[in-house]
């Protein structure tokens, strides 16, 4: 995904020293939206040839244009002031969306968990009671949309936003900030995120979409084990004696379907003939170089996650989630069944609390 | 009854400040008999006695502990498993206890307030030791025999026997050596005295205690009683013992020229010399003449051996040793003629009168080989001889001199300075060139010389025993020299069991003041005053395990005895002295005042941030790892950073909230392994205001993550803009606000924004105007001035930052488009002429292998003419294209994956926009020269064109001239035939050419470039002279006749006549549209065509 973006006009090519660039410049519009209804000269090919569907230029996308918000930077060059928005331009001026700082100005955002006190306040809002401390979320933001993997099943959170602190000029002056609560997180499965170390510390990490494999169907959970380090002694007297170190981890192990996903049965014409698209899938969804065999290319990436050393969030549906690692990894095919599902199985063992770590992703 | 050595002593390898009051402490083992005194002793690293108690002192019931932060008493019962704590250093100047160090002003004292010296923090022989003595019973002058239960060795004394001679350890005696015992001097028994019987073999020797063990029952114990010193030698003197091959009869000790026979000497050149030269065979005879017949002369009388007056029997040897005359010992030349020889014959010659003895050196002593490291026993003395050849001095038989001398024993202890290890050197002066020293202290061990004088290299040459010589690396060299030689005595004692001195059996454990029992029932009991269990200077490095005592009891070798205490002596415990550490924090979120935090009435400190960065540091100590503890008390949270062991003490604790209060502890430990903490309390004091600013979080269920999106918009700012950046500043809508300056007069840009700040330019090179409108409004940029300097433009304007804040430092990014298919939409009214890039779009992609790219679209509109491949410039044959130039770039690499599209172009006509289907905005034109005839018009119907080659107008085409080139100058062209320049050095036959300011070429042409007549124009051609471009500087043109007259015209450069002159009389309008752009921008080679669709709309309009 583009992050930023830059325009440039009447570039000045220096070696050749041509100075004849002048132009006047109507509108620039960047506008999000899909090819067929962006293209203004549309086409259909009729025996090899195109043929035009009523071509015409593109129109200047206007500030109060209610596809505004679609737009990713808009240059109109006139003067615009509209006070239910606040938005206010200069005919030099123009708009875009904001979805990132130039990382030279941070915001942060924490999240706490809460409890519904199951009362009100003289508003009627209901009041929470904070129940942790505020756990950073990212302390460094930059993208102004972004992901907070380090959630964990049945539970409240509060988010608070502060907005561009750490600026210098900020020191002394009062701190903006916005809270959203509650935002309740539920789900039914297990979920594995592969993290991506940030700065080689063990503190902060990354994650993508196409990171998290989410495990819903046919989930077996096994044995969960706690392992400690504690040592008999014997002694003469009539009880034992007890010594024990720092250690202490969990390990487990899960059995499920590789996929997560059961589609509505449909029936669509591919390469003449009629293929039933629904049922059960296992088919990586953001795949960015997908094959011709999208099921053994969901395996292959489930192998390659195994085999990486990064370290995994394991979410479960009890609420618990833990720095993991795998091993012990099997798949089995369904022989008898049509898709020949792949049940998968492997064991885990804790490598760290997800407790202190921030896990975020830009990427959406 | 018995005290144990105690257990878990504390101190032990810690660290403590000697300023402060410090405590020992130690888990006492008894059987269950209470512990009643203790002695303290503290040793620094190199075991000097810092510290010792007098006496033992009783131990204190209770003892108050009192440090910076403590102050309680514990309770010492001096019962088995129970932990003994005592003071070790108080600071107080009473200076009454024993076993207890004060400080007072900088100083330590003992009970006495005798300075303690050595001993202070930092002090360089660290770590210091401590030892604690433990003891039971009544403490007093003679305890009772009971309380002596802890028996600790059970042997019999020791002492020299006549099996076994006791003394110091030497390195240097070995098995199968020689002993010789002699008495006291009578005068000073501490010099050696006469020798006591014979030389005995060493049957072995004990390298740990350095007992010799003679050959049994050698040596009588009358020897050993009266005997107080001995001599290590290598061999035996006793002939009944030496091997013949170093047994020699006789030795004589002068000149064998000086022997007299019958009262003369040998005749003159008759004198004892080899018979041969000793070049020509090894082991010549050696040969006396005498006048006369003397071989009834020839006697051992003669040779020295008195009282015995038979002739001389052949074989008979001799060892000759005489070493000059008048050089006496110590100084002695000697002479390459000594050695062994042994008597072959003496035979008359009565033809001469003469009498020839003939000598010979024997088979085992005829090379100097021979004599390498080899005693010579002389068997009518007894006695063994040295000789001067060493490894380090050999030379050959009858050419290098042979020195000999009595043997010497061999050097056992090395003398070292008076309490040190380090060797005495002895520097003896005026010592000769060339002559065989005697050093007369002991056995040299090395040898140097002090100086070398300069011209000359001396070498000291150690000869064996206390023998040395200089030498001289110049035969010429007679000066004197200082050597420095460290030495060895030759001597040892006989340790013998002596009044208030004995032997024991070595055993590690015995202590001063441990009691020896001995005699019927072990009833009999000496107290040990000292033993000598360490190596030291007296014992010569090595322990003798005597004992001293008072009492007057004499004990045999034999006795048995019991060593027993009443104490126990820990082991040494070691422990550091340094100053107590001193732990700061700082954080730069609590404020300061005067450059101090400022804190308020209870010593809180105040945070104005959400976040505390803290970093700690500590004196007098090194930190080994550290922990930061944040307790909010408000809420009764806990956080905590991991256990740290590297890298700066800074840590971040995010989230504090407002109105709360905290104590931050910064938990330390030092490289002794203590823990430190310090710890600060502070409390949160920010205005935060909750605003509605936009910020929504939503729980995803597909990838159980939580979305949180607080994007807001930003305002575009222009680069270069017109006014400066404050005036972008959103502010309040509070009508007063005076920042709102849009709409000044002057449309000339004045400021440029950079990266982070404002910068003021005096002008731009280019106008900068905006027409506000919001139907036809429009930004119009200048032409770049001809005169002005234009300096490090790229772009008439550049369009990358946002403002999204109050600050100016708030600023953001110009969002790329969030969706994968986006347009790039724009409207453009180019100047007349324009060339180049109209507007690039730079938008970015994933990063590529970690490296930031980005994907460059740029509409651009060619230049009407380019450089071919031949290096000509030709007309663009796309001239009338618009183009889209597409690439990826990765880092500051070049692009790459580069895709070139021309627009489609729709052009309006009436209602309509119809697609032109050679994607050209206008018709191509008739190409000509941009170099014109001057009288001639301009031609609309013609794109003049700057080529080098003319185009060439034939069978209603045009073709490139290649057989032409442009004539690209703007001077009269002359056809006359009268004037020749040489300007370039071409010699010309036809006359003699004096005018400097005219040039001219061989061929010219007319030729028609296009259609019509009116494109004629003169062109050179290509011939055996070639194309000459015209010359710089003021020239004339004339064409030479002889090819024929062109037409004569004055030729000009027609600019702005290129086809492009009517591009500002089209409003242009683009619609890119990328499809699928997350997908096709992620690898490095980019389906364009696939994705890409590029429209251009063409709109006529009218040019005011």
């Amino acid at each position: 995904m583009a992050n930023s973006m830059k325009i440039f006009l009447s570039k000045y090519d220096k070696k050749a020293d041509i100075r004849t660039i002048g132009q006047k410049v109507g509108f620039i519009n960047v506008i999000n939206g899909t090819a067929a209804e962006l293209n203004t000269a549309p086409f259909t090919i009729v025996d090899g040839e195109r043929i035009y569907d009523s071509p015409r230029p593109p129109e200047k996308m206007l500030y109060n244009n209610e596809k505004f918000a679609n737009s990713a930077c808009l240059l109109n060059y006139y003067t615009f002031s509209d006070q239910d928005s606040g938005r206010e331009y200069s005919v030099e001026q123009g708009f875009s969306s904001l979805i990132q700082s130039n990382e030279t100005s941070y915001s942060t955002v924490f999240k706490q968990e809460i409890r519904d006190t199951g009362t009100t306040d003289k508003n009627g809002n209901a009041i929470y009671e904070e129940l942790t401390p505020l756990l950073p979320v990212d302390t460094q933001v930059t993208k102004f949309k972004f992901r907070d993997f380090n959630v964990s099943n049945d539970r409240l959170y509060k988010y608070i936003l502060y907005p561009y602190d750490k600026t210098s000029e900020q020191s002394q002056s009062v701190l903006q900030r916005s809270i959203k609560e509650p935002i309740a997180v539920k789900w039914s499965g297990w979920s594995i995120t592969e993290l991506h170390p940030v700065d080689g510390t063990n503190k902060k990490f990354t994650a993508t979409p196409d990171d998290v494999w989410v495990f819903n169907f046919n989930i077996s959970t096994g044995e969960q084990s706690q392992n400690i380090s504690r040592q008999e002694q014997q002694t003469l007297g009539q009880f034992n004696r007890y010594s024990q170190g720092r250690m202490n981890y969990v390990t487990g192990s899960v059995s499920c379907l590789l996929g997560s996903d059961v589609l509505p049965a449909s029936y669509i014409i591919k390469n003449k003939a009629e293929v039933n698209e629904g049922g059960y899938q296992e088919i990586r969804k953001n795949d960015k170089s997908p094959s011709s065999n999208q099921r053994v290319d969901m395996l292959l990436a489930w192998r390659k996650v195994v085999m990486s050393s990064n370290p995994k969030l394991l979410k479960d549906r009890a609420g618990q989630s833990f720095l993991v690692t795998l091993s012990n990894t099997t798949n089995k095919p369904m022989d008898a069944v049509y898709k020949q599902p792949n049940t998968i199985s492997f064991t885990w063992t804790q490598i760290g609390n997800a407790q202190d770590v921030q896990i975020v992703g830009s990427n959406l | 009854m018995a005290v144990y050595k105690p257990s878990n002593c504390v101190p032990f390898l810690s660290c403590l400040d000697l300023t402060k009051n410090q405590y020992i402490s130690c888990e006492i083992n008894t059987s269950n008999e209470i512990v009643t005194g203790y002695r303290l002793k503290i040793l620094d690293n190199d075991n000097n006695v810092i510290f010792e108690g007098a006496n033992f002192s009783s131990i204190p019931k209770n003892v108050q502990i009192i440090t910076d932060t403590q102050n309680y008493v514990v309770e010492n019962t001096g019962l088995n498993g129970s932990t003994l704590t005592l003071p070790l250093i108080v600071v107080d100047d009473a200076f009454t206890q024993d076993n207890l160090i004060y400080y007072n002003k900088g100083e330590w004292y003992a009970q006495n307030g005798e300075k303690i010296l050595n001993f202070s923090n930092d002090n360089i022989n660290q770590p210091y030791k401590w030892q604690i003595v433990l003891a039971q019973g009544e403490l007093g002058e003679s305890i009772d025999s009971k309380y002596y239960d802890m028996i600790i060795d059970e042997a019999k004394m020791l002492g020299s026997t006549n099996n076994r001679i006791q003394s110091y350890l030497s390195e240097n005696i070995y098995k199968d050596y020689y002993i010789q015992l002699y008495e006291a001097d009578v005068e000073d028994e501490t010099k050696i005295g006469n020798q006591i019987g014979v030389r005995t073999r060493i049957s072995s020797y004990d390298y740990s205690y350095g007992f010799i063990y003679p050959q049994e029952n050698t040596i009588s114990q009358d020897s050993v009683d009266k005997a107080s010193y001995f001599k290590i030698f290598k061999d035996t003197s006793d002939p009944q013992y030496v091997s013949t091959a170093r047994l020699v009869n006789y030795r004589l000790q002068k000149s064998i020229d000086k022997i007299e026979l019958n009262g003369k000497l040998p005749a003159s050149g008759g004198e004892f010399a080899p018979s041969k030269s000793v070049d020509i065979t090894s082991n010549p005879y050696f040969t006396q003449v005498y006048e006369g017949d003397v071989t009834n002369f020839i006697t051992y009388s003669s040779y020295g051996v008195t009282g015995e007056d038979s002739l001389l029997a052949q074989g008979t040897t001799f060892l000759l040793m005489y070493q000059g005359d008048n050089n006496p010992i110590p100084a002695p030349t000697y002479n390459s003629y000594n050695g062994v020889f042994s008597f072959q014959s003496a035979t008359y010659n009565s033809s001469n009168d003469k009498t020839t003895i003939k000598w010979l050196r024997p088979a085992n002593f005829n090379t100097y080989a021979n004599f390498l490291n080899r005693l010579i026993c002389v068997r009518s003395e007894s006695k063994n001889y040295s000789t001067s050849v060493t490894s380090e001095n050999l030379g050959t038989i009858n050419q290098t001199e042979l020195a000999f001398y009595e043997e010497t024993a061999v050097g056992l202890y090395p003398v070292y300075k008076n309490g040190t290890k380090d060797p005495v050197v002895k520097k003896v002066e005026n010592v000769p060139i060339n002559r065989i020293q005697i050093f007369q202290d002991g056995i040299i061990s090395s040898i140097t010389i002090d100086k070398q004088p300069t011209g000359v290299t001396l070498t000291a040459v150690w000869l064996g025993g206390n023998r040395y010589i200089i030498k001289a690396n110049r035969d010429d060299y007679s000066g004197n020299t200082t050597v420095n030689i460290t030495y060895i005595e030759d001597y040892g004692p006989i340790f013998k069991n002596s009044y208030r001195k004995a032997y024991i059996s070595p055993f590690v454990g015995i202590h001063a003041g441990d009691e020896l029992f001995y005699g019927d029932k072990l009833k009999e009991r000496i107290t040990i005053k000292s033993i000598d269990d360490e190596a030291n200077y007296d014992n010569k490095f090595s322990p003798t395990w005597s004992i001293l005592y008072e009492s007057d009891v004499i004990f045999p070798v034999g006795t048995k005895y019991s060593i027993r205490s009443f104490f126990k002596t820990s082991d040494e415990n070691p422990f550091y002295a340094k100053p107590t550490p001193i732990l700061t924090i700082n954080s730069e979120q609590w404020i300061k005042e005067h450059g101090q935090y400022k804190k308020n009435e209870y010593g809180y400190c105040e945070c104005i941030k959400r976040y505390i960065t803290v970093n700690g540091t500590i004196v007098n100590r090194n930190w080994v790892n550290y922990q930061w503890i944040l307790t909010d008390f408000t809420a009764g949270y806990i956080q905590k950073s991991d256990k740290i062991y590297r890298g700066s003490t800074e840590y971040t604790f995010y989230g504090l909230q407002n109105k709360h209060y905290y104590e931050l502890q910064w938990v330390v430990e030092d490289e002794y392994g203590a823990a430190f903490d310090f710890s600060q309390m502070f409390f949160v004091n920010i205005s935060i205001e909750d605003n509605p600013f936009p910020f929504n979080v939503e729980y995803e269920c597909e990838t159980q993550s939580v979305v949180i999106d607080f994007a807001r918009d930003g305002i575009v700012i222009p680069n270069p803009a017109i006014y400066s950046l404050e005036k972008y500043m959103v502010k309040p809508n509070d009508g007063a606000s005076s920042d709102y300056v849009v709409g000044e007069e002057s449309k000339r840009a004045t400021y440029i924004v950079k990266e982070i700040d404002t910068q003021k330019l005096n002008s731009l090179p280019y106008e900068i105007s905006y027409k506000d409108s919001i139907t036809d409004g429009y930004m119009e940029l200048g032409d770049i001035e001809e005169t002005a300097t234009v300096g490090d433009i790229e772009y008439l304007m550049e369009y990358t930052e946002t403002q999204m804040g109050d600050t100016s430092a708030e600023r953001g990014l110009i969002s790329a488009p969030t969706t994968n298919d986006f347009a790039l939409n724009s409207q453009h009214i180019l100047n007349s002429n324009f060339i180049g890039d109209i507007i690039t779009y730079e938008i970015d992609t994933d990063d590529f292998n970690g490296l930031p790219s980005y994907i460059s679209i740029a509409i651009s509109l060619l230049s009407p003419f380019k450089t071919d491949k031949n290096g000509e410039i030709v007309a663009e044959y796309d001239r009338n294209k618009i183009r889209l130039r597409c690439f990826k770039k990765i880092d500051n690499g070049l692009p790459i994956n580069e895709y070139n599209v021309f627009f489609n172009i729709f052009k309006k006509e009436g209602n309509d926009w119809k697609l032109v289907s050679d994607d050209k905005w206008q018709p191509d034109q008739q190409i000509v020269s941009s170099w014109v005839n001057s009288s001639a018009g301009i031609n609309e119907n013609y794109d003049y064109i700057f080529t080098t080659r003319p185009y060439i107008y034939e069978n209603g085409e045009q073709r490139i001239g290649e057989e032409y080139l442009n004539i690209n100058g703007d001077k009269l062209p002359n056809s006359s035939d009268g004037v020749v320049v040489n300007q370039f050095d071409i010699t010309d036959s036809t006359t003699t050419k004096t005018e400097q300011n005219v040039w001219y070429d061989r061929k010219t042409e007319l030729v028609q470039q296009a259609s019509g007549e009116d494109s004629k124009i003169n062109v050179f051609k290509a011939g055996e002279d070639g194309y000459w471009n015209w010359p710089n500087g003021s020239r004339d043109w004339e064409d030479k006749n002889e090819n024929g007259a062109a037409t004569i015209y004055n030729q000009v450069l027609l600019t702005g006549h290129t086809g492009r002159q009517n591009i500002n009389k089209y409003k242009i309008t683009f619609n890119i549209v990328i499809k699928d752009y997350n997908k096709f921008s992620a690898t490095s080679e980019a389906v364009w065509h696939e994705n890409i669709t590029a429209n251009a709309f063409i709109e006529e309009i009218e040019v005011k």
